[in-house]
């Protein structure tokens, strides 16, 4: 379960992992919108040359990635045979009942595919080099602007970073809730539909109930500390955006101009 | 930001790590084995009502979003929610908002907690079938297939249970002075 909180995050020194979570989120943001331009060979090659030049700069090993697409596999299958067997156009190539393969179908359906995985590949990456705390700063940090409208950015922050902290806290918790209910004799695993139902509720009373506790205790901690909102708060790890960051997202957007000239 | 307000986020913050922890968990039921997922959703809005039911809501999205896996299997990422199942942890946040909010209009009691329950079950279901049609690019007939029928029935026992659990953890907080009987919102 220690998985649940670091989340995906591999700690390492690369170029990608010394960026500012800002650049990365913006980068990840905008590849994912571009993605959209690609409609031919050259356009699909080009996206998936910068995702390998991603994975190489970001020195992980390609097993990491692949554990963050071994999950969508089956989707991304099931989409290209559905886009396969349903589009039409071209020349058949195959055909057996009502099953025709088009020679524009299996185009269609490879480059549905290659967009899906690298948009996936892309969005692990973000997730693989920057550790959660870092994603939360950063996106703190640009929906800034919102704060004049009214949205409540830094408290939603406080709350992600609260959650990430008593992840395992309450885990821990709800295993020693089970612990006490079964030692009572509390049985959730054989009986009625009914008897079962009845178990549950002992079980989660204890962890709501508890959770209220833990949140007077924590504001008054917290409040007793100096907490109090946003206004004039400072930062342990402040965020640095360097030329590094820049080169990013300008690597990003070259890619943009390249995929419109090179689309049909 | 007074004591009751940031009391309140931090119970956001708490619920939305409690959903995380049930959504790993199958609850072993005869026939119908249920996800904590969905319970864990009914429940967050029962007991904290609309407003940080949603933002609780929010949390946990928010979380799968930056790649933690606290989605159901331990999945999570971006593209998850970009994905096909992902309208249902978008339904979640509006779930959580129409059964608080119906359960502020009416009564804070087990038949209307059902019935708040229920309705929100269906709005998780058509967001995350309208989706799951999209993304995969499926007729409404074959996405209410995949999407609606095989969580109908078991969708009714989660609300129950739901409403069952959070009707009582409201009473007994209210006993322990906890949460306010009139208040709608949890108070100090």
């Amino acid at each position: 379960m220690f998985n649940l909180v670091i989340g995906q995050y591999v700690p390492a020194d690369s170029y990608i992992h010394r960026l500012d979570p800002r650049s990365k989120l913006i980068s990840v943001f905008l590849f994912v919108i571009i993605v959209f331009l690609a409609n031919n060979w050259v356009t699909n090659a080009l996206m998936v040359l910068f995702c390998f030049l991603g994975i190489a700069l970001s020195r992980l090993n390609v097993s990491f990635i692949y554990r963050g697409l071994r999950s969508v596999f089956i989707i991304v299958l099931i989409t290209f045979l559905l886009n396969l067997f349903l589009s039409s156009g071209g020349t058949v190539l195959f055909s057996w009942g009502f099953l025709r393969v088009t020679s524009a179908g299996l185009l269609q359906s490879i480059f549905i595919a290659i967009r899906i995985l690298v948009i996936i590949v892309v969005t692990t990456l973000l997730t693989l080099t920057t550790s959660p705390i870092e994603i939360t700063d950063g996106m703190e940090s640009l929906l800034n602007p919102l704060k004049k409208i009214k949205v409540p950015v830094h408290e939603f922050a406080l709350m992600m970073s609260i959650s990430l902290r008593f992840i395992p806290t309450l885990l821990e918790e709800t295993e020693k809730i089970i612990k006490a209910q079964s030692a009572r004799g509390s049985d959730f695993t054989s009986g009625s539909l009914k008897s079962r139902v009845k178990a549950i509720v002992p079980l989660l009373v204890p962890l709501f109930v508890g959770a209220f506790k833990r949140a007077e205790d924590l504001a008054m901690a917290m409040e007793a500390r100096g907490y109090h909102g946003d206004f004039g708060r400072t930062k342990l790890h402040q965020l640095k955006w360097d030329w590094r960051d820049t080169l990013l997202l300008a690597a990003v957007l070259l890619l943009a101009v390249l995929l419109i000239l090179a689309r049909y | 930001m007074n004591h009751t307000r940031l009391k309140n986020l931090i119970l956001c913050a708490l619920f939305a790590a409690i959903t995380a922890i049930l959504a790993q968990v199958t609850i072993p039921l005869p026939i119908i084995p249920i996800s904590g997922q969905t319970l864990a959703v009914g429940l967050t809005a029962t007991i904290l009502g609309s407003r940080y039911g949603t933002g609780s809501m929010l949390v946990y999205a928010g979380l799968g979003a930056i790649g933690l896996p606290v989605f159901a299997e331990m999945s999570g990422g971006f593209g998850i929610i970009l994905g096909p199942t992902g309208g249902y942890i978008i339904g979640f946040i509006f779930a959580a908002f129409v059964t608080g909010w119906l359960l502020e209009h009416t009564k804070f009691n087990t038949p209307m907690a059902i019935v708040a329950n229920v309705v929100g079950m269906f709005v998780t279901l058509a967001i995350g079938t309208i989706q799951l049609k999209f993304v995969l690019d499926l007729s409404w007939a074959k996405a209410m297939a995949a999407g609606v029928y095989p969580f109908l029935l078991v969708g009714v026992v989660k609300a129950a249970i739901a409403s069952v659990v959070g009707i009582q953890v409201r009473s007994r907080l209210t006993k322990f002075g906890l949460l306010t009987a009139k208040n709608k919102q949890p108070a100090a």
